[in-house]
């Protein structure tokens, strides 16, 4: 495709721009990363940060030896890979009958479903039906509560609208029931916003930690977070402000083994986003429909 | 197909909403939620008759809204401006690293962001070397609100943008080559075609997002707050927290159900207004 | 659209759930629980103890320890006890797991509530036994005589409405404060010999610090010092200390409450910072610092010269580290470090704000004990006996001489201090095992929380420790709040926290030069109007009520 002069410039300012926010971006990390290569010492000192100075391996050292991390780790793979799993099938399968126009009482579930989005209940109902329902010290309470959301349901309902219904017609005629042609359909077609959701919920799974805080007390079902979190904020102003930790008692982690901790928590998520990013590749969505 | 969502519903989101009813009582853990005596509007008329809450509540508003103003911008124009990318490799780098900063939380951005936008701070120094004196980065209320911002916008674009590219892959190849052949340049095929089609997702977003409208970022505040912005900063959150040393589980669940009133009649509003708009199309229900 | 039908499917939904959670809240058990606080009057005086008896209970403090390690055995052997530990491990769980807990009616027997006003807060909901002072003075003589010695105060964070709920507990080295922080190199490149004594000597050296380049790299970048104003307890506390005020906190003058942040001395310290801060003598981010991050930073860079919040021994010990000395030396090989002295003002005072000895965390029962007094009673005695044998309360700590522990240098023996072996000299198994997480002893202990009495456990600290808090972090210039933080007064508890930003925005205002000094009496109207006025009544009213108690534990 030839291209015009300015849009070959607006691609070089584009590319620059691109550029400078992939560095500011990217910024934090290499802050991070560097700290967490750093002596205690060098962590100490004013600056930028760039690049790792006074190297150590320290910090990962007592991070790794710690064996809360594994076990974190396993805890939070289990509830991103069962969690995600379950709520994309189970999103699909609430979205697949309400984008159908025709289905009675469409209008006032996705009411009903938009209010779950905007109240809640508060933390007292949720620990009462949580315990109530069995579910402390169960590493289900990772999954089942947040085993889909109305924000979800509506985007993939969307989705699903804009497929045509010739294809389904189609479908109908050759004698496929309704569950066939939503997986083998309604799911192929949906691969990138499927992919989002997975995504989206991925990244909820692996960043929660408040769950882990009020639900669990076995110290064998925490997830890594729940360490993060003990690592970066127990010491934290927050608690001190509120009188909660007395700051003259408690010995400060080190900001290497903070900066340590905060890497290892994030590198799983990065390595998982290439294999997501495929999806999002164009023309997929073409040569399924055209087929 | 309905059911295992509905049950879902059913059990973790309609059933503890009943503790709503904790806004109106003087609620008591000893005697329960049913328990509790009634309070009537007692929660309610300790959370507005405040004098610090006119302030809070105009600070959220206007952080909250300058959030959404521009923040829901800026993921769209970062998927488009990746879309317009050709180099595969440089387009997944760029997409991966504007995504990286959503996994830090505000305890550690804060204090990296402290660190650069002090007085004596590299964003300072930058600017001295360009002749600019100090700029109040921290200390002044509308360039903290402006860092505010603008760091939010900053962490979640990249996280935002993924929804759009999805939405761009559904956009038909054919629709671009046609447009080419008549001799569309590159501008006018995004003006016409690409962004067309993603309204959709965008109204979706849109609407969803106009819910939040009270919710102004305590975490990002809490993190980076000072003195010199207390007042300015103020938001409902912050406000909430400090009334709350007495574990007040009514005045919470007030002030909670306040925000949630106001952002359903916000979503119920700009619903009616996109369906009004596209004649019945665009729309959530 | 909406129409009706949606919204009759909607609230009659909600009318379903509302019934249906009626119905499924487990509730029942705690209203008992509530029943019986209030009948709360047990008759103390016939409640026997009969150590035949065994008594469960579950117990839940704070920490890691794991359930049937060693200190447990050794209490439940020695008092006749069954313990259930359920330990909660971090400061944020106190905050919002405990009172899900307690709400889903899941009330230990004996345990921490985290702090005074979540003691509080548990007992307006009616979760506490009341314990009667006279039934402690019966049964805990010698806990309820540390409180009284050394922090009378501590009484009042565990009264509630009038009622006594909770046993405090003493954590000395509270009374201690942390001093300044000196660069001795610096101070002598730029000519000064003494360790600065008074706020002329401080005013000059900070200046110097500016002005004489006393990193000697040419540049005119260094500051004297910086401060934090986030964290109202090391505020400039030297400086406000040098006029005799507390500016966060309650204080009694000529028998009055009043409120540090509002006296005329407050006025004059600020106009000094004020100057202090024109002169550049005050870096400019001391309102986003933080002493434990920005300003450490600062200091470590070689930026600043002072530092008011971090002398403790451990800081200037050249072989750990992890310690403030160690770690500058790394960055500024010629550094040297010296601890100060609180600087004396012009009325001849000084002080720097301490948190006292009484906030540590109170000890609690549930409610529900009323029904097993006898358990109450063993369950103090117990404590008491651990705060009055030493051996024992060494045991609980740190377990056995030889065992678990052993003098750090083992060829002076006592006096360089005890020392957990391998493998307890690793934080993570000590927490495990049960053992109290600081070899200094002076922190909570999980099978034996009652605090750290000085008489007991100085003995097994490093003598140098002892003489360096002796000598750097007298008592004596400790400034402590008369009821041990602001939020201690009853009735305060809404409007406290935003006096205290109120206060914190005009500080920062009047040093930065922002407002006129005259702002001061501006602040101090807005103050009182904002609930000030109110809340020095009811802190007048609390001090009066606490008195009375003192009186009745039998305090000076």
């Amino acid at each position: 495709m030839k291209r015009t002069r300015g849009e070959k410039i607006f691609n070089w300012i584009n590319i620059a721009l691109l550029v400078a926010l992939a560095f500011l971006s990217l910024y934090p990390f290499i802050y991070v990363f560097s700290m967490s290569l750093s002596t205690a010492a060098e962590a100490n000192r004013d600056g930028l940060h760039l690049y790792p100075r006074d190297i150590s391996f320290d910090a990962y050292k007592a991070v790794f030896t710690n064996p809360a991390i594994w076990i974190g780790y396993v805890n939070a793979i289990f509830r991103t890979v069962v969690g995600t799993a379950l709520t994309v099938v189970v999103t699909c399968l609430c979205a697949y009958p309400l984008s159908k126009k025709h289905l009675p009482g469409r209008r006032p579930i996705l009411f009903a479903m938009l209010i779950t989005m905007l109240f809640q209940g508060g933390l007292v109902p949720m620990y009462l039906l949580i315990n109530g329902i069995g579910l402390i010290d169960s590493l289900w309470v990772y999954v089942l509560p947040v085993l889909t959301s109305a924000f979800n349901i509506i985007l993939v309902k969307n989705f699903f609208e804009a497929i045509p219904e010739s294809l389904e017609e189609a479908a109908c005629i050759d004698g496929a029931g309704p569950w066939r042609t939503l997986f083998q359909i309604y799911v192929p077609l949906s691969k990138p916003i499927l992919a989002t959701v997975a995504l989206w919920t991925a990244v909820m799974h692996w960043n929660m930690w408040f769950d882990a805080l009020l639900y669990i007390n076995d110290e064998n079902k925490l997830v890594l977070q729940m360490f993060l979190r003990r690592i970066v904020v127990e010491n934290s102003t927050q608690l001190i402000e509120q009188g909660l930790v007395n700051p003259d008692v408690t010995q400060f982690t080190a900001e290497t083994i903070k900066a340590a901790t905060v890497v290892v928590t994030i590198l799983p998520m990065l390595a998982l986003y290439p294999f997501v990013q495929r999806y999002f590749v164009k023309g997929i969505m073409v040569g399924g429909v055209k087929g | 197909m309905l059911l295992p969502g509905a049950v879902y519903f059913l059990i973790f989101h309609f059933l503890p909403m009943g503790g709503l009813v904790v806004a109106f009582k003087d609620y008591r853990m000893t005697e329960g939620i049913v328990g509790s005596p009634w309070a009537g509007l007692d929660n309610f008329r300790d959370l507005f008759l405040n004098e610090q809450f006119p302030n809070a509540l105009r600070n959220t508003l206007v952080i909250a809204a300058l959030r959404l103003g521009l923040g829901f911008f800026a993921p769209i124009i970062l998927a488009l401006l990746l879309n317009e990318l050709r180099v595969r490799w440089f387009k997944r780098t760029v997409q991966t690293i504007t995504y990286l900063p959503f996994f830090f939380s505000w305890v550690i951005l804060g204090g990296i962001f402290l660190m650069l936008f002090s007085t004596t701070g590299p964003m300072n120094s930058i600017l001295a070397t360009f002749g600019i004196d100090p700029i109040p980065f921290l200390t002044s209320g509308p360039w903290f609100i402006t860092v505010l911002v603008v760091t939010g916008i900053w962490q979640s674009i990249g996280y935002g943008a993924v929804i759009y590219l999805a939405a761009l892959t559904g956009i038909e190849v054919q629709l671009y080559e046609a447009a080419a052949i008549d001799g569309a340049g590159r501008w006018k095929q995004t003006r016409h075609i690409t962004l067309p089609g993603l309204t959709p997702v965008m109204i979706v977003l849109f609407i969803l997002s106009v819910g939040q409208l009270l919710s102004a970022g305590f975490d990002q505040i809490y993190n980076m707050y000072n003195p010199l912005v207390f007042e300015s900063t103020d938001i409902i959150d912050t406000y909430v927290l400090r009334q709350l040393q007495g574990l007040d589980f009514g005045v919470a669940t007030a002030a909670g159900m306040f925000k949630s009133v106001v952002g359903l009649m916000l979503i119920i509003g700009t619903n009616a207004l996109a369906n009004r708009l596209s004649g019945g199309e665009q729309g959530l229900w | 659209m909406l129409n009706w039908r949606y919204m009759i499917s909607a609230s009659g939904m909600i009318v379903v759930v509302v019934a249906y959670f009626a119905v499924m809240t487990p509730d029942r058990e705690s209203v008992e629980a509530r029943a019986l606080a209030r009948q709360g009057q047990v008759e103390w005086s016939t409640v026997k103890n009969d150590p035949l008896v065994t008594h469960d209970l579950v117990w839940s403090f704070a920490g890691k320890a794991e359930s049937g390690v060693w200190p447990q055995r050794l209490i439940e052997e020695r008092f006749n006890i069954r313990l259930t530990p359920r330990m909660i491990v971090s400061g944020e769980s106190y905050q919002t797991k405990l009172p899900m807990q307690l709400a889903a009616g899941d009330v230990p027997d004996v345990f921490n509530p985290g702090n005074s006003t979540m003691l509080r807060v548990y007992a307006r909901h009616g979760f506490l036994l009341p314990l009667p002072l006279s039934m402690l003075n019966e049964h805990a003589p010698h806990l309820v005589a540390l409180v009284n010695r050394y922090a009378p105060e501590a009484w009042s964070a565990t009264t509630y409405d009038g009622v006594n709920y909770g046993l405090p507990t003493i954590w000395y080295d509270g009374l201690h404060p942390r001093t300044p922080i000196w660069r001795k190199d610096w101070l002598e490149n730029v000519g000064i010999e003494r360790t600065p004594e008074t706020l002329e000597e401080m005013e000059e050296a900070l200046r110097r610090f500016r002005n004489d380049d006393p990193d000697g790299n040419g540049r005119r970048d260094t500051y004297g010092m910086s401060g934090d104003l986030m964290n109202y307890y090391t505020t400039f506390s030297e400086v406000f200390g040098a006029y005799g005020v507390l500016p966060f906190g309650w204080m009694v003058v000529d028998g009055q409450v009043v409120w540090g942040g509002v006296l005329p001395e407050t006025r004059e310290a600020l106009a000094l910072l004020r100057r202090w801060y024109d002169q550049e003598l005050i870096h400019p981010d001391f309102v986003t610092d933080r002493w434990y991050a920005e300003i450490g930073r600062k200091l470590y860079s070689g930026r600043i010269g002072y530092h008011n919040y971090l002398a403790s021994y451990e800081a200037f010990d050249p072989d750990n580290p992890q310690s403030a000395l160690a770690m500058m030396r790394r960055l500024q090989p010629e550094a040297e470090l010296i601890p100060g002295v609180p600087p004396r003002g012009p009325a001849g005072r000084r002080g720097m704000r301490v948190w006292g000895a009484g906030n540590a965390a109170p000890v609690v029962f549930g409610a529900h004990m009323a029904d097993r007094p006898e358990a109450v009673v063993r369950v103090l005695r117990m404590l008491d006996e651990i705060a009055s044998d030493t051996d024992l309360y060494i045991e609980t700590r740190v377990g056995r001489h030889g065992q678990h522990w052993d003098w750090a240098d083992t060829s002076i023996g006592p006096g360089s201090g005890a020392a957990f072996m391998p493998p307890l000299d690793q934080a993570m198994v000590r927490e495990r095992e049960g053992f109290n997480a600081e070899i200094m002893l002076a922190g909570a202990s999980p099978f034996a929380p009652i605090g750290a009495d000085p008489d007991r456990y100085l003995p097994y600290m490093p003598q140098a420790l002892v003489e360096f808090r002796e000598r750097n972090r007298k008592i004596q210039w400790g400034l402590r709040d008369v009821f041990g933080s602001p939020g201690n007064v009853p009735g305060v508890q809404s409007s406290i926290n935003g006096l205290i930003q109120l206060q914190q925005t005009a500080f920062a205002k009047i040093i930065r030069g922002e407002e006129p000094l005259d702002y001061f009496n501006t602040f101090v109207e807005e103050w009182h109007r904002q609930g000030g006025a109110v809340g020095l009544e009811l802190a007048q009213d609390h001090w009066r009520k606490q008195r009375r108690v003192l009186e009745e534990m039998g305090s000076p």
